[in-house]
């Protein structure tokens, strides 16, 4: 395998699973996506960029990919949180794959704001229009998903103790 | 002191990618690819940087331009025209190609499939014109050739840019990769 797919696949594949959550889809979308960058190479200025440059073209894919089976719409549901009164857990007590599976089952829209916003720096203007909603749909999408998912992590953490 | 939740989630998430591996046969599957779009990029042949390829296509067709009149009155017979046989300045048009167009090619690693791709055009690209030539010495007068002349020359420059950024981008990863052992 060549080095920078070799190099890139780690950095790009876990964002692009966690969109699409099909392992299938997933590493065709990574192919693509890198035979995409390479054909595209001569249009970056700064090489110094190309890792950061190719993963966006990969979650663009992703996204691409999981809009064509499923409308905006449907992806952000309306799903009322109660926030009820929570208190703060010590968090390094929750594992990692326990964290990983919670945002797992989240729901798509939830999963990928916090995803692109979170991890890979996405601001909520850039998610909007890559998702065709508006920036304060994709705030009020991630503070909601927020709130599930520290209410889910924290009912789990009371129930094994 | 307690670990902010966004802190931790982030955390989590960037450990994420140690677990992860890829299906049986995705290498063989992306080469396949890789190949699969090389023989569509053959007979689509679009050019991607109209910029580019505008400016070499002028230079080239007026270059070609003066090689077919220049070549119609002074060698009749040859069997394959150059265009430094042509005169002086078609000589410095043609060293101004080989200029860009040169490369050390000897170093390059072509168990990458992606470099061996490169090259494998290039090379094609090559014949392709040493053709051209012989056929323009039978014909000067044929402006397919001519217009085939030119994308060729604009086909190699484009190949030869995107070779060079690649290269430039595994030298930059493989010195990343080197350091990031050191540290470790």
């Amino acid at each position: 395998m060549c080095l920078a797919y070799g190099k890139m696949w780690k950095q790009i594949f876990p964002a692009v699973l966690q969109i699409l959550r099909n392992r299938e889809e997933a590493e065709d979308v990574l192919q693509e996506s890198m035979i995409q960058g390479f054909n595209k190479l001569a249009s970056l200025q700064d090489d110094g960029k190309y890792p950061a440059w190719q993963k966006q073209i990969a979650l663009r894919h992703a996204l691409n990919k999981l809009k064509s089976r499923k409308s905006t719409a449907t992806l952000f549901e309306d799903i009322q949180i109660a926030e009820d009164e929570m208190s703060e857990l010590d968090w390094s007590n929750i594992s990692d794959e326990l964290i990983r599976k919670k945002i797992d089952d989240l729901p798509d829209g939830y999963r990928i704001v916090i995803r692109l916003h979170l991890l890979d720096g996405w601001s909520h203007d850039e998610i909007a229009v890559e998702l065709n909603i508006s920036a304060s749909t994709s705030r009020s999408q991630y503070s909601r998903a927020m709130a599930k998912l520290k209410k889910e992590l924290t009912e789990e953490y009371e129930r094994s103790i | 002191m307690k670990e902010a939740f966004e802190d931790r989630i982030r955390k989590a998430l960037l450990n994420e990618s140690d677990d992860q591996d890829l299906m049986p046969g995705h290498e063989e599957r992306f080469e396949m690819r890789l190949l699969r779009m090389r023989d569509e990029k053959k007979e689509r042949r679009i050019p991607r940087w109209p910029w580019i390829a505008l400016a070499a296509a002028v230079v080239a067709g007026f270059i070609v331009t003066i090689v077919v009149s220049e070549v119609k009155k002074t060698n009749e017979y040859a069997e394959k025209v150059r265009l430094s046989d042509v005169s002086m300045e078609m000589a410095a048009a043609e060293q101004f190609y080989h200029e860009r167009l040169k490369m050390d090619m000897s170093q390059l690693n072509t168990s990458d499939q992606n470099i061996k791709r490169f090259l494998d055009d290039l090379k094609r690209l090559e014949s392709e014109y040493a053709m051209l030539e012989e056929q323009l010495a039978k014909n000067f007068t044929n402006q397919r050739v001519a217009d085939a002349m030119v994308n060729n020359y604009r086909y190699r420059l484009q190949l030869m840019e995107q070779l060079q950024k690649y290269i430039e981008i595994q030298n930059k990863l493989n010195l990343q990769n080197h350091e990031e052992k050191l540290s470790s």
